[in-house]
């Protein structure tokens, strides 16, 4: 099983959507590959993502409106699926990136104690 | 909300109207290229980066299963599939699905249909405000009451509905109503018309408003009103005034009197009576001035309105009951009858008032067709139970067919679940498409069987929520009657054992061909109860016609004679009638005439109450009147046996002479010499007369085919005070019905053109009254015979498919010198086990149910064992001959032809 391995991160429930839109927020209009690759890079090789996980993501931020998938050519001349934040997408990557920060600061008071 | 529309479009995907899997296989595709390209770029050998490259990106089909997943919505995709792939199964197969649905449909649609009819006649509710609270006022014990009534409905007189009305404080609105035939001139002829009196409040109290116009108030019901204003009923509107808006403020002429009409009511208001919609409604003041005589609105003595009212929100029946009884009693010492001796006073002052639910409204469609209807609901769910054990013999059959199929499936992995999902959803489809082509067939036959009926009853028959409930019901019990044995019993076959199965040896389970066996003595069982049924009712039909009613009904036609149109009173209408009569007389081909005051067989009557002159009050009896014009019985064909008839001597100021049947002169106790006899008849409270008998008749029939003989007195139409403005002649001729109709409609226009004059055969007449037998009879025979004929084609598919799996055997058989003759009485030796289980089980069933339909049948003892032997003898032959065909081919069959079968 991937993704299982000690060393890498498993990914947390609802996590991912946040990382693929922050993605496309910092790199403007991307490829699932591209993602992939960014999320594994960023990560230092902690994330490695299969299919089988990123493309359902991709569709289900899809299906809610927050990216709009698009067929579109790499640089490299090869057909890929180009996704790109929508404004509805734009709002909930502002809105759930602040859910974490105020999670992760209550995480960290609760298991070190510095406040 | 983003979940929403998530949702929204995974509803969408799962349709088919979203990405499809080449638009998704080539997202994932061209991600596996591009994460080998990466690895190309970073320089790693080809190979071992296509490796590497593949085990961090994941297997291609798991993630297109993941994606479809997320696509769709997985339980609906799983559905739309079986769906799909049921329809598909049904449609490879398509005698199996055209004989499924042509029985679901029949079988589904004949209860939807007599459901439709007993929701109709039975069960609902009034279209007006509110109809729980309605409740129907009427006498509590009627043991003790005295007068005439002009109608079966229950009924007050008309001052003390006046007193009630203004005095009662239990309910919280009153209302009274009495049906009047009226005739509408429109300039064309006479058209009759369904009348309605009523009171002043009936729109408001029953919250009925106006489609255009506006409707009766208080203000239009008040004593001495004449005739000023007329409500018409929507379709009465619609049919006879054009549906024009200009209709209102126009007068119609009702019985010759012109009535403005003021509006029109809501376009589902019928009227409070089931299967008779009203036409027009005037206010109960109205009565005498359109009905001429008799006045029946100062009459004390006759009881005519119909009253019902409103119980206050949150009061029950009980409490209303309660105050009705303990206020009664002002209101009858306030109306009681003047002419009353001491004694029916006070009878009349101990009746009390009390209210039975009436939200149904009343109805004589009701009391008639009721309890026939509920039994028809019964048969037709017995047919439709044996069309369903049919079918699930026949899913059985396809399902064995199938068995290899299922056995395979479940071998590598499928889930029994699936499986059994697969075949309820095939059943489901059938039963859903049965259903729908049963509520076609639904709509026609109510329509027809309503038609049946006559055209006196109009029923609205819509297609509305409560036949779409009992439909889904009836389609989901159905569905589970047939399917889900089959499809548990198919998934119960072990892998290896159906893998094993071929056609050689009694490889199939016991257990299957057992369960077959049973269904088709059900099958048997059920349909003995069925053809007992149809055996009863048409011996009750055919008993009732077979009985002789006392006299001659061939050949004699009745002549309504109306004379209302003239508006002359009695003694100038009693001299038209004799010009009439006369006239008529003198017709050519008619071989005598008389008037008669009741029909014999027409449910009218009055009654007498007589005693022996030297007895004592206990002898008092109830006594059948009938009012006759001389040559009556020689017009009937029923001979004097004794005395003599009437004749000119007997007028209304000579002694009262009677003529009386054989029942009464025996209740007198005066044998077979009771000429010049006397009695004492009371014909009301206040008049009692002194009898002579002058002549003798055989019994006779009076209301009903079914009664026993009653003692009937004849007295001459010249000393009875007739009040009706019309009269019925009795014609016997030799003439055609539709001649003697034309040559008689000219005899009564010769004396004045205002008569109005309806001729009917008194033999039709007669037929036309055993209506509900009639249809009883047709209709339990059809379905027995189509229960039979179920039944005979469920044992022919169960024989050939036991003399199929056998073939083996039988072959072997033969082949070591069994004769054909041996293996005929084989098979149909088997076959009759089955037959001679369902038949007594079937016998035994009909014998029980056979004292429940006991009020309907006619001269048939309740426990008769001949029906059910001819039923089971009947059956029995079917049967045969539905075994006999696959006996046969099993005899006949070539023995190496049938060893080698494989």
């Amino acid at each position: 099983m991937p993704n299982r391995d000690d060393g890498k991160a498993d990914v947390l429930q609802g996590t991912l959507d946040l990382m693929v839109l922050q993605t496309l927020e910092a790199l403007g209009p991307q490829h699932g590959y591209a993602i992939a690759s960014r999320l594994e890079q960023v990560s230092a090789g902690a994330l490695q993502l299969n299919m089988g996980t990123l493309y359902p993501a991709l569709m289900r931020l899809e299906q809610r409106g927050l990216l709009k998938g698009t067929w579109g050519t790499t640089d490299t001349n090869r057909k890929a699926r180009f996704y790109t934040l929508t404004a509805a997408g734009r709002r909930e990557l502002v809105k759930e990136k602040a859910a974490w920060d105020r999670m992760s600061a209550i995480m960290r008071a609760v298991l070190h104690g510095d406040t | 909300m983003p979940i929403i529309r998530e949702w929204l479009d995974r509803l969408l995907g799962t349709l088919g109207l979203r990405r499809n899997d080449p638009d998704l296989e080539e997202e994932l595709r061209a991600h596996l290229a591009l994460a080998e390209e990466d690895a190309a770029r970073r320089q790693l050998a080809t190979a071992s980066a296509r490796r590497a490259a593949r085990l961090r990106a994941g297997g291609l089909s798991q993630a297109m299963e993941a994606s479809r997943d997320q696509r769709g919505i997985s339980w609906l995709d799983e559905l739309t599939r079986d769906l799909r792939h049921g329809a598909r199964g049904l449609w490879r197969t398509p005698a199996f699905t055209s004989v499924a649905l042509l029985t679901l449909a029949l079988g589904i649609g004949a209860n939807a249909a007599i459901f439709q009819l007993l929701d109709a006649v039975r069960d609902r509710s009034l279209a007006v405000r509110a109809p729980h609270e309605l409740a129907i006022v009427q006498l509590a014990d009627t043991s003790r009451w005295n007068g005439r009534r002009s109608s079966g409905y229950p009924v007050l007189t008309n001052p003390l509905w006046e007193e009630f009305r203004d005095h009662q404080r239990v309910l919280s609105g009153v209302l009274a109503w009495s049906n009047m035939d009226l005739r509408v001139d429109r300039g064309l002829g006479l058209r009759a018309a369904r009348g309605l009196l009523v009171s002043g409040a009936f729109f408001d109290v029953l919250g009925v408003r106006p489609h255009i116009g506006r409707l009766l108030t208080s203000a239009d019901d008040r004593p001495g009103c004449g005739t000023p204003a007329a409500v018409v009923s929507y379709g009465f509107w619609q049919r006879y005034l054009g549906g024009s808006a200009a209709a209102v403020g126009r007068a119609v002429v009702l019985n010759g009197q012109s009535v403005p009409v003021i509006g029109v009511t809501q376009r589902d208001f019928t009227g409070v009576e089931v299967g008779r919609p009203f036409d027009v409604a005037i206010p109960i003041c109205s009565q005498a001035a359109i009905g001429g005589e008799p006045d029946w609105l100062a009459s004390r003595t006759m009881w005519w309105l119909t009253v019902m009212g409103r119980i206050p929100t949150g009061q029950s029946i009980e409490a209303v009951n309660a105050q009705l009884a303990a206020t009664s009693r002002p209101l009858f010492e306030a109306s009681v009858p003047a002419s009353y001796p001491a004694n029916l006073a006070q009878d009349f002052l101990s009746l009390t008032l009390r209210a039975v639910p009436g939200a149904t409204g009343v109805s004589n469609l009701r009391s008639i067709y009721a309890d026939p209807l509920v039994i028809l609901q019964l048969t037709t769910a017995l047919v439709l139970f044996i069309a369903c054990t049919n079918l699930a013999n026949l899913v059985l059959a396809r399902a064995s067919a199938r068995e290899r199929e299922f056995a395979v499936r479940l071998a590598v992995g499928g889930s029994w679940g699936r499986l059994v999902r697969q075949l309820m959803i095939e059943n489901a489809l059938l039963t859903a498409g049965g259903a729908v082509a049963g509520l076609a067939c639904a709509m026609v036959l109510s329509r027809v069987l309503v038609g049946l009926l006559g055209t006196g009853f109009v029923l609205d028959l819509p297609l509305d929520a409560r036949l779409v409930a009992f439909m889904t019901g009836v389609a989901f019990l159905t569905c589970l009657t047939f399917g889900l044995i089959p499809a548990w019993r198919a998934t119960r076959v072990a892998a290896v054992d159906a893998m094993k199965t071929t056609s050689r040896g009694n490889a199939g389970s016991r257990e299957g061909t057992l369960l077959r066996r049973a269904l088709v003595v059900a099958q048997l069982a059920c349909s003995v109860v069925l053809v007992v049924g149809a055996l009863l009712f048409t011996a009750t039909l055919r008993n009732l016609l077979a009985v002789d009613p006392g006299f001659d009904p061939r050949g004699v036609a009745i002549v309504r004679v109306d004379l209302s149109l003239l508006r002359i009173d009695r003694p100038r209408r009693t001299a038209l009638i004799a010009d009439v009569l006369d006239r008529i007389r003198r017709t050519p081909g008619v071989t005598s005439a008389a008037e008669v005051r009741h029909v014999p067989l027409g449910n009218t009557g009055t009654t007498l109450i007589a005693s022996p002159l030297s007895g004592d009050n206990a002898h008092r009896t109830m006594m059948r009147v009938n009012g006759v014009s001389p040559g009556y019985f020689q017009t009937m064909d029923s001979a004097l046996i004794a005395g003599r008839d009437f004749d000119a001597r007997d007028s209304s100021a000579a002694p009262r002479v009677a003529i009386v049947n054989r029942a009464f002169a025996r209740w007198l106790g005066l044998g077979d010499r009771p000429i010049g006899q006397r009695f004492r008849g009371e014909s009301s409270p206040s008049q009692t007369d002194v009898f002579e008998v002058v002549g003798l008749v055989p019994d006779s029939k009076y209301s009903l085919l079914r009664e026993e003989p009653l003692a009937i007195i004849f007295v001459p139409m010249a000393q009875i005070v007739d009040p009706r403005p019309f009269t019925d002649i009795a014609v016997r001729s030799m003439m055609p019905s539709g001649e003697l109709s034309t040559v008689l409609s000219a005899a009564v226009a010769e004396v004045s053109t205002a008569i109005y004059a309806d001729v009917g055969a008194l033999e039709s007449n007669i037929r036309d009254r055993l209506l509900r037998e009639r249809l009883m009879a047709l209709l339990s025979g059809v379905f027995g015979a189509l229960a039979a004929l179920i039944a005979a084609v469920g044992l022919y598919g169960v024989m050939a498919y036991l003399v199929q799996r056998r073939t083996n055997e039988i072959g072997i058989r033969m082949a070591l010198g069994a004769r054909q003759h041996a293996i005929l009485a084989m098979v149909l030796g088997e076959a009759w086990r089955l037959v001679i289980v369902g038949l007594t089980i079937g016998a035994a069933m009909a014998f029980a149910a056979a004292g429940s339909a006991r009020t309907l049948l006619f001269g048939l003892e309740p426990h008769d064992v001949r029906p059910v032997a001819l039923a089971c003898v009947l059956l029995g032959a079917i049967a045969t001959a539905a075994s006999y065909l696959p006996a046969r081919r099993a005899a006949t069959m070539p023995p190496v032809a049938s060893l080698r079968v494989e």
